[in-house]
């Protein structure tokens, strides 16, 4: 992953005047990628590549070809043709680049502790593509900030927050950074480039040779009563008070810090920092992250190094690279992805194998019940002939009664009749249109969630409630089911009327996650498009809204493909013919053959006969002169040589 | 046109002798025929220097060159290393390489603008190669043979490969190089061209066995009779026409 970026034209510290200039206009770079896009542009450029194979700028080794020579050229230079060419002279199957990449970043994984030896721009390359957010302005500029600088939030919040905070930094930001491991502590309190206070000191607390700490140690093994084992404790607990006594001196100016980055790895460190009755440090300071690469021995010149690295901004010249390459970045991860899904090929069956399980817990639970969940279970008798789907819909009703008891109970310790009422509504609601997606009746739930065929007592709120609420075990919603069963009018239907896509199931997918099929998928995106701004649909985990154009677009794309598999088809019908007419002439003897020929001459201006072909391997030599002996007609000499050793004249 | 030579009675010239554009290296010892040979047809336009490596005389099998730089095994002597050194034009840069395939001319070949190298040759060696030589590395095999030095005689003007390469190859590898390709032979049907001739951009030493078919073969692709194949050319056109008038 260390080549994903393009090398940083300019850098440029946060607060300074070249950093507010940078400002104007700017916005996210927004990663937008759909799968379908990415599938085709790569077939469309498969079918040009087609062509440029007869002009010599192909891998034979890779079996890959380019559109551009230098594509060519650097391809020569890449690892995958290093290995692929290696594996070709063992006599080993070569592989493609997807799988060469998996293979590498499996290598890179367990091999990249050892690589960290490097100057800084070892570390520039070290980041995940992630610690970084990256930005674009007005004057066209792409730049590159740390996420942990402007939220500490795993996701990543709107993008006014973002812009708002990268607009908010002071001239001279006061950072706390410190840094903690292997009995190093060192801590620095910066206002821009320049620490106010420092402290860097070294205890001897690391078993020589052995590694690891000696309470670490102390504590899986017993104690050792050895020279070395008590000095070791000793200055562990001295190293606390130490680093007690710094930080609580420092405690007046920490407050006004605005960021506090700290590196403490294991619980060890980590609980100097964070643990004791009275912590240094509060755990859900909201100014509180870690270092998001990595660090050498926790020095003060270490200290100043990521200081310094945490405010610069890469400017990267074009937007267009910067683009590209983290393109490549999400592709990538997107194959690694789609290889993952591939191997768990039952991903679409395990909502249904989780109503299952949830049925037989279901049917335990409900045996000593009421009236009205013996009455379902009739119903259940009665439907086993129809379809599995139906089936398991008839659970999920189960499921929903059972749960709504669960609820009933909970809830009327706190208010005992309202609430009641109000859920009795609700799941009666669920019901009726849970029935709606048994039945694929869409007509019903159209009528159901307009009000109409309803008692008088449910008004448009139930509704909408039953709609985002759970309605079987792995808390799925109606838009769940509805996605999973491909039901297209319901999504639409339930989409329309309040059925939010971003509700996630115990698995934590989303409806439009589900959706075993693309026009399912496309079903969503349609919605999208009509209604952009309805829900939240990056959350929903929507690719991006599938319009009438993009639609037309790919129609055409279809089209095209077509067209060009037919014309291969011609072709090669054209070349099954002249094999077979090869082969019927073959088989004729060499006098047939003669007299075909001599025919062919008399027909020759009637224009009637065939082809003239070769008397050994029946090649067409319309258009050459033939080698000929004894009034046989060859293609070539192999084939006179040949034919003349079959028939040998004395 | 192509001379041929012999070396003590043995035909594979490109193994006692390293031919480029600004040099030429040949083995010590051999018969003053095999060196009148090279010093007639080259020793007017650049040197021919009497040399060996690491005490042998197979200095086209060790070394690899071309106009800008000439690279020597790690096993070569420092004597040995300063007298080409000394005899070299001096805008030709040496330099001793320490690799573990010591027949550099047998795992790599170049013109003046490209190398292909065996697969398995160290990364060190491939940006000296490219540094001292001003050339483009590329990583390939010739008709599934590593050792691509043996197997392939490049100039700028074109090149002869091993008589085994698929057409696909050809295509392939005269993309890398951007000269034209032609598989061939030479010494009476050897495959292991680069050990039989030597070429650079106006001549070409091969084996006495090399047979006419070959040496015209080796003419046209590498150009090396301006004169003969123009002269001809230009007969072509008139003698036709007068051929048609009558």
């Amino acid at each position: 992953m260390s080549t994903i970026l393009p090398f940083a034209s300019k850098t440029v510290l946060i607060g300074r005047p070249d950093y507010q200039s940078l400002l104007d206009g700017v916005k996210l770079i927004s990663l937008e990628l759909t799968r379908k896009e990415n599938t085709e542009t790569v077939e469309s450029k498969n079918l040009e590549i087609e062509k440029n194979y007869l002009l010599g700028m192909h891998c034979t080794t890779c079996q890959i070809a380019f559109e551009q020579s230098e594509e060519h050229r650097a391809h020569y230079k890449s690892d995958w043709h290093r290995y692929n060419l290696k594996q070709k002279i063992r006599n080993r199957q070569t592989i493609d680049e997807p799988k060469f990449l998996a293979l590498e970043n499996k290598a890179n994984d367990s091999s990249s502790s050892c690589e960290s030896d490097d100057e800084i721009n070892a570390y520039n390359s070290h980041f995940s593509i992630d610690s970084k957010l990256f930005f674009e302005n007005n004057s066209g500029n792409a730049f590159s900030v740390y996420r942990c600088l402007l939220t500490n939030k795993k996701d990543i919040p709107s993008e006014e927050i973002v812009v708002d905070s990268l607009k908010s930094f002071s001239s001279k930001p006061m950072w706390f950074i410190v840094m903690l491991g292997g009995g190093r502590f060192s801590a620095a309190i910066f206002k821009g480039e320049e620490a106010i206070v420092h402290k860097t000191f070294h205890s001897y607390t690391v078993r020589a040779k052995q590694g690891g700490s000696q309470s670490t140690q102390d504590r899986s093994k017993g104690g050792c009563k050895s020279a070395g084992a008590s000095l070791r404790r000793y200055n562990e607990a001295s190293q606390l008070k130490h680093i007690q006594g710094i930080l609580s001196s420092w405690l007046n100016q920490i407050k006004l810090c605005d960021l506090i980055f700290y590196r403490a790895i294991g619980p060890n460190n980590r609980n100097i920092l964070f643990g004791g009755s009275n912590p240094l440090i509060d755990k859900n300071d909201s100014r509180l992250c870690q270092i998001p690469f990595g660090t050498k021995k926790a020095t003060f010149a270490e200290v100043q190094k990521v200081c310094n690295q945490l405010s610069t901004v890469l400017v990267y010249d074009s937007k267009e690279t910067i683009n590209n390459s983290i393109k490549n970045y999400v592709l990538k991860l997107f194959k690694k992805k789609k290889n993952l899904e591939s191997r768990t090929k039952k991903n679409v069956e395990k909502p249904i194998k989780d109503i299952q399980n949830s049925k037989e817990k279901v049917s335990e639970n409900i045996q000593p019940s009421s009236t009205s969940d013996s009455s379902e279970n009739g119903n259940e008798n009665e439907n086993v002939k129809f379809s599995q789907s139906k089936i398991l819909c008839e659970n999920n009703d189960n499921v929903v009664t059972n749960d709504s008891k669960n609820k009933k109970r909970k809830k009327r310790k706190k208010k005992p009749k309202e609430t009641i009422v109000k859920c009795g509504e609700v799941e009666e609601v669920k019901i009726l249109l849970l029935k709606t997606i048994e039945d694929k009746n869409s007509e019903a739930l159209s009528k159901y969630l307009l009000l109409e065929d309803m008692h008088s007592s449910i008004t448009k709120e139930y509704i909408e409630k039953s709609l985002n609420e759970a309605i079987d075990g792995s808390n799925n919603t109606l838009l769940h089911l509805a996605s999973t069963y491909c039901l297209h009018d319901h999504i639409y239907l339930l989409l329309q009327h309040g059925s939010n896509p971003i509700n996630k199931n115990k698995d934590a997918k989303t409806p439009y996650e589900l959706a075993p099929d693309k026009s399912t998928r496309k079903v969503f995106r349609k919605f999208m498009a009509v209604f952009p701004d309805k829900y939240d649909y990056d959350k929903a985990r929507l690719p991006g809204p599938l319009t009438e154009e993009l639609q037309e677009e790919l129609k055409e794309r279809k089209k095209a493909k077509q067209k060009r598999a037919k014309e291969r088809k011609v072709v090669e019908e054209l070349k099954k013919e002249e094999e077979s007419q090869r082969q019927k002439f073959l088989q004729l003897s060499d006098r047939e053959k003669c007299a075909i020929a001599a025919e062919k001459r008399l027909t020759a201006v009637q224009g009637t006969f065939k082809l003239l072909r070769c008397f050994y391997c029946g090649k067409n030599i319309e258009e050459k002169y033939p080698f000929e002996y004894m009034d046989y007609k060859f293609c070539s000499v192999q084939c006179v040589k040949n034919h003349r050793q079959k028939n040998i004249v004395i | 046109m192509a001379v041929r030579a012999q070396f003590e009675n043995n035909n594979e010239i490109g193994v006692f002798s390293k031919l480029t554009n600004s040099y030429c290296l040949v083995g010590i010892g051999a018969s003053e025929t095999f060196y009148s040979v090279f010093e007639s047809e080259l020793s007017d336009i650049i040197p021919v220097i009497h040399a060996s490596v690491a005490g042998c005389r197979i200095v086209g099998r060790m070394t690899v060159g071309n106009k800008n730089g000439l690279l020597l095994p790690n096993s070569t002597t420092d004597t040995e290393l300063q007298h080409i050194r000394n005899s070299l034009p001096d805008n030709v840069k040496v330099q001793r390489v320490e690799e573990r395939l010591s027949a550099l001319g047998n795992v790599m070949v170049c013109n003046d603008y490209v190398a292909l190298v065996h697969p398995d040759l160290d990364k060190d060696t491939e940006e000296i190669l490219s540094d001292t030589l001003n050339v483009e590395v590329y990583r390939q095999t010739v008709a599934s043979n590593c050792l691509v030095g043996s197997y392939c005689a490049i100039s700028n003007q074109g090149g002869l490969v091993h008589p085994k390469t698929t057409v696909e190859d050809l295509d392939e590898l005269s993309g890398l190089i951007q000269v034209p390709l032609v598989a061939g032979t030479v010494n009476r049907g050897s495959d292991v061209v680069g050990a039989g001739m030597v070429v650079n951009d106006w001549c070409a030493v091969c084996g006495t066995d090399t047979t006419s078919t070959e040496i015209s073969v080796i003419d046209s692709i590498f150009k090396l009779d301006p004169d003969g194949v123009h002269k001809m050319k230009k007969l072509k056109g008139p003698l036709i026409d007068s051929i048609k008038a009558s």
